[in-house]
């Protein structure tokens, strides 16, 4: 398995998960545009800074195990991080019953 | 032999000043540990802490990629799994929780179906129906 293999297994867990709990938990079109904002901000977010760690030598790549599409110096692949991320956290925060109570439990389902 | 300098410990101070600035934003907007469910704010948070040093494991078992040399302890959690990385991920989690709050304040507050008075602005924690009772 590619580190790609590896990213696209992880993002449709997390994709499962958040489609499973916005059925059960009933959150509608506005968590989920909450959701694609967050992931659009931590997308940036992480070119920016995994490039700035790459640079500083936190961490080294295989390049045989990457794709070698970079966006910056980010390989494409740790893009996955910041879209799991916001597929999975809220939706178990919501699943944990609280996420949904503050700002959407007053509104009524579209 | 681990040589201890100052810039060891860049990185993991930039991470737990990054945590600590999740916490103040945190508080004041009381969106997590600080919401009225603390307990459930932490179970999230380690929950997802864990699923992505899972991801870290794997990939670092079959040697994407391993860890580099500068700016950081030495302390490794397992091999090649730096202390750094646990904090990292915190943060990332952290973060990732706090933002979708905000944003799910401000997209409701766009929308021209709510029905509660204007707030001043995504900062300010929502009333907490427990406290006003009180």
């Amino acid at each position: 398995m590619t580190y790609a293999g590896l990213a696209v297994v992880v993002v449709a867990g997390a994709l499962v998960v958040a489609l499973v709990v916005a059925r059960v938990r009933r959150l509608g079109a506005r968590w989920w545009a909450a959701t694609a904002l967050a992931a659009v901000v931590l997308v940036a977010l992480t070119v920016v800074f995994d490039s700035l760690m790459i640079a500083a030598d936190l961490f080294r790549y295989d390049d045989a195990a990457l794709l070698g599409v970079r966006v910056w110096l980010t390989p494409v692949e740790d893009l996955a991080w910041p879209v799991v991320a916001a597929l999975l956290l809220p939706a178990l925060w919501a699943l944990a019953g609280a996420g949904d109570g503050d700002d959407e439990r007053a509104e009524v389902d579209a | 032999m681990i040589a201890l300098h100052w810039t060891s410990f860049v990185y993991l101070a930039l991470l737990l000043g990054a945590l600590a600035s999740m916490a103040l934003v945190d508080r004041r907007a009381r969106l997590l540990l600080w919401s009225a469910h603390p307990g459930r704010g932490a179970a999230v948070l380690a929950v997802g802490t864990l699923v992505f040093l899972g991801w870290d494991l794997v990939a670092i078992a079959a040697g994407f990629y391993s860890r580099g040399g500068a700016a950081m302890t030495g302390v490794e959690l397992a091999p090649h799994l730096p202390l750094e990385e646990l904090f990292f991920i915190m943060f990332l989690c952290y973060f990732t929780l706090v933002l979708h709050g905000l944003l799910r304040r401000a997209v409701a507050r766009r929308s021209p179906a709510r029905r509660r008075p204007a707030r001043r602005g995504v900062l300010h924690a929502v009333p907490d129906p427990v406290r006003e009772v009180r």
